[in-house]
């Protein structure tokens, strides 16, 4: 009897010691940080929530957070329509689109670092080929260097061609587990591709997008390595997000005790406002 | 007649064949014998004199090693004889041999100077002393925190890292790298016979105030002015240059003889005017490229050329005194002369290629490489890329110059730039101090330093700079090795101030500041003021003992 009931936690134990090494560690130190007043190579001091009074009444941390959301809203806007669009479009399973969904994940393989120089180039005014096109077609000047607009809007199109295909991929996953039943009924009661789409493909895939919808949030608020490399904080701290403002008070200031800080507001932003949409979508 | 023509011509052409031979045989006996006299002096003889490193204006002068050791004497002539080197090499097989098998982990900045290392240079360390090495080569922002970190902590990971002298500042402050100087004197046994201190003239900028070293330099590269000769040079461009502006078209002395020449040259798309260091990103390149350059060629800060004891730190404005960067507290952030310098770098941005705004020193570089920027002030650590025909457009078309002044502000004495000066320091935790130092020495070991210098055009020994084996390369690197053969010239380049013991977190406000004045949030007189006030600030939280 006594080894059935210690068996379950003996499985769980590895789980639990690697999670506990790589999450748990790691954040009660973030927390003992965020209440030090500690500069790399001074000694610490403890200061309570002083980071966190600094925090509320820091300008810069509320602009990086509200270009964040920014950033995060003009993301979602244009993948989460575009991805389920591509889903119902290729998500029969014939050659040419399983040729043709490979190509469209191609991105996904390549690292986000390489993903900013990739932009990087494209959009350098000397050699790159987006400027060259605006330039010659519409006499448009595009230079992330000096325009805030095109910084932010370069950095969403690059997040869009990067992680659109992994909400395609995700709904595509959500459309084949839609049963053929309803459509092959709902087709003998005359009804029309809209209604098809509303009243079955939209609720058949509500979880999918559900949790691309949720996944996509909390990466993009994380954004760091692709804008780090094509504007780091860009013309007027245009592209300046929450991340690239902790790991430049990190890098530059050293400040530990602030970065830890904002780092654990972050957390509890994210995690409010995952449960938040959790339950408004499960609502519906 | 003809015969005696034949005669004549065969022993004409004996005599001629061994006159050659001679002056070969001549030649090689002399090449061998003559520096193996005075190399074998290296070897052989032991201290009988002692070494001096002084830090000019220090109170102190250092002697290294003590005289009571048995170290020998080092007269450095480059490059070894064959057997000079073996006997070198020889040193450095029996010197290591206790830790043979063993590995090293150095940390770098991830750029060409050290790739040569890791690729060249380290290959032989591994060959000649069987001891490994671990490299991690990164940005320099990283090194700048993993070397803190690892020294705050005590971790030990890094035998040696290896940074640029700005840092020097901060382990006088921290006393967190190891008194090299001290190591040599407890440990004389492990000083190459080919190390010499006094070889070394960056070394100013690498000890502490009591010229004791903490850096042994690896690398000095200083920013210059860098044109296009070829255009200069031609006698159109002479003639419509002269007749625009009314003086003669050649290398300018002050910044608005600069603001003209790239008026004149920028001949957007293919051709622009001008391209500074390091870009106008927001990024800490355009804090470095003010302090390094704008603000001292424009008088900002900077009494006399001594790396000590100044009042007024010279591209800094700072105030050593009161530790204020204002003008009312005896600094000079926000005076006249630094206003002048924020408004020449935005007046000549107008006539740098699109894009230089996302751009920091890499880009920049590669804009002169591929030949559409007619002048720049940048660093000679890309005189090699400039000179490469593979990768360069303007290979054999530059020249070097010094850096341009500012005609109102800069006056004789004060120091023009900025001349980057890298090198190797063991942390206070290094697992094994003693190869930290003999690696550091190997680099700029004879065994290696010509071919680095010819390689990388970088030199730290004065025996190597005069070395007329460089001479051929001088043309190639635009005459890199002229300017600063001149001792003068080397003085008006100089390092971070040494009181600076808190290069990142204040560079961080110089360049968060200076990109409002170019994004246009700031005028160059705001920017300046508030870069003033924000450095006080700062010097203030980091425990500047100030009085203001």
């Amino acid at each position: 009897m006594g080894r059935q009931v210690i068996n379950p936690w003996l499985l769980f134990l590895p789980a639990f010691i690697i999670v506990g090494f790589n999450s748990f560690i790691p954040t009660f130190y973030a927390a003992y940080l965020a209440t030090q007043k500690y500069t790399l190579g001074v000694p610490s001091i403890f200061i309570g929530y002083d980071n966190f009074f600094h925090l509320m009444f820091d300008p810069i941390f509320w602009d990086s957070l509200s270009k964040g959301f920014a950033f995060v809203f003009a993301c979602l806007v244009i993948e989460i329509p575009l991805g389920l669009a591509l889903a119902l479009a290729l998500h029969r399973d014939t050659r040419v689109n399983r040729v043709i969904r490979t190509i469209l994940s191609t991105p996904l393989l390549i690292p986000p670092l390489v993903v900013g120089s990739i932009w990087l180039l494209m959009v350098r005014p000397d050699i790159g080929p987006i400027p060259y096109i605006l330039r010659k077609l519409f006499n448009l000047n595009y230079d992330i260097g000096t325009s805030p607009f095109q910084a932010f809007f370069t950095t969403v199109l690059m997040d869009v061609w990067h992680w659109t295909p992994f909400v395609f991929l995700v709904l595509v996953a959500a459309r084949a587990s839609i049963p053929p039943e309803p459509y092959e009924s709902a087709m003998v009661d005359g009804a029309s591709s809209w209604d098809i789409f509303r009243y079955i493909t939209l609720p058949g895939m509500k979880y999918g997008i559900m949790i691309a919808f949720l996944i996509r949030m909390m990466d993009a608020l994380k954004i760091f390595d692709e804008v780090w490399v094509l504007t780091a904080e860009g013309p007027k701290k245009a592209t300046n997000y929450l991340s690239i403002y902790i790991v430049k008070t990190a890098l530059s200031e050293l400040d530990m005790g602030y970065c830890a800080a904002m780092s654990l507001f972050f957390l509890y932003i994210v995690i409010i406002i995952t449960f938040i949409t959790l339950k408004v979508m499960a609502r519906r | 007649m003809s015969g005696e023509g034949k005669v004549n011509r065969r022993t004409w052409l004996q005599t001629v064949a061994a006159a050659i031979a001679g002056i070969a045989v001549g030649a090689a006996v002399g090449w061998y014998s003559k520096p193996a006299k005075v190399l074998e002096k290296i070897i052989t003889s032991t201290v009988t004199k002692s070494t001096t490193v002084t830090a000019p204006g220090a109170a102190t002068t250092v002697t290294v090693p003590g005289a009571a050791t048995t170290v020998t004497k080092t007269v450095t002539t480059v490059p070894p004889t064959p057997a000079m080197a073996e006997k070198l090499r020889e040193w450095w097989r029996k010197v290591t041999e206790p830790w043979r098998g063993k590995r090293i982990k150095i940390l770098a900045q991830a750029w060409e100077p050290n790739y040569y290392l890791r690729d060249v240079v380290g290959p032989k360390w591994e060959k000649l002393t069987g001891i490994k090495i671990d490299w991690e080569l990164t940005s320099n922002e990283l090194v700048m925190e993993k070397e803190i970190m690892d020294m705050e902590k005590g971790t030990g990971i890094y035998t040696v890292t290896y940074d640029d002298q700005d840092m020097v500042g901060t382990w006088i402050r921290k006393k967190w790298v190891i008194d090299i100087t001290k190591l040599m004197e407890e440990r004389p046994e492990l000083v190459e016979p080919g190390f010499d201190p006094n070889d070394i003239f960056c070394l100013d900028y690498c000890v502490d105030p009591r010229g004791h070293i903490l850096t042994i330099p690896a690398e000095y590269y200083p920013k210059t002015y860098v044109y296009r000769s070829d255009l200069f040079e031609s006698p159109d461009e002479k003639k419509a240059f002269k007749s625009k502006y009314g003086y003669d078209l050649e290398p300018p002395r002050y910044w608005d003889q600069v603001h003209d020449i790239a008026e004149f040259f920028t001949r957007p798309p293919d051709l622009y005017g001008w391209i500074n260091a390091c870009g106008a990103k927001a990024h800490e390149a355009l804090g470095f490229d003010f302090f390094e350059t704008w603000f001292p060629s424009c008088g900002v800060g900077g009494e006399g050329l001594s790396p000590y004891n100044r009042k007024l730190l010279p591209g800094w404005g700072i105030n050593t005194e009161t530790w204020s960067a204002r003008t009312e507290y005896g600094g000079a952030l926000d005076s006249e002369a630094a206003v002048k310098a924020i408004d020449w770098f935005l007046k000549l941005l107008k006539f740098a290629p699109p894009g230089i705004k996302g751009w920091i020193y890499v880009e920049c570089a590669e804009q002169v490489a591929a030949g559409r920027v007619t002048q720049t002030v940048t660093y000679t650590q890309f005189l090699s890329t400039f000179a490469n025909p593979k990768v360069s457009k303007i290979a054999g078309k530059f020249k070097v110059a010094m850096p341009p002044v500012d005609r109102e502000y800069w006056t004789p004495f004060k120091p023009i730039g900025y001349a980057d000066i890298s090198g190797y320091c063991i942390p206070w935790c290094s697992p094994n101090p003693e190869l930290g130092f003999l690696w550091s020495q190997f680099v700029i070991s004879p065994l290696n330093e010509l071919d680095r210098a010819k390689s990388i055009n970088t030199t730290v020994r004065t025996s190597v700079l005069m070395s007329p084996e460089l001479d051929p390369l001088n043309a190639k690197f635009g005459g890199i090795f002229t300017m600063i053969r001149d001792p003068i010239a080397q003085k008006y380049f100089i390092g971070t101030p040494l009181e600076v013991g808190d290069y990142a977190p204040l560079l961080y406000v110089f360049y968060t500041e200076l990109a409002k004045a170019v994004s246009g949030e700031l005028t160059p007189k705001e920017c300046a003021k508030e870069l003033a006030k924000e450095i006080d600030a700062k010097l203030k939280e980091l425990g500047y003992p100030v009085k203001w």
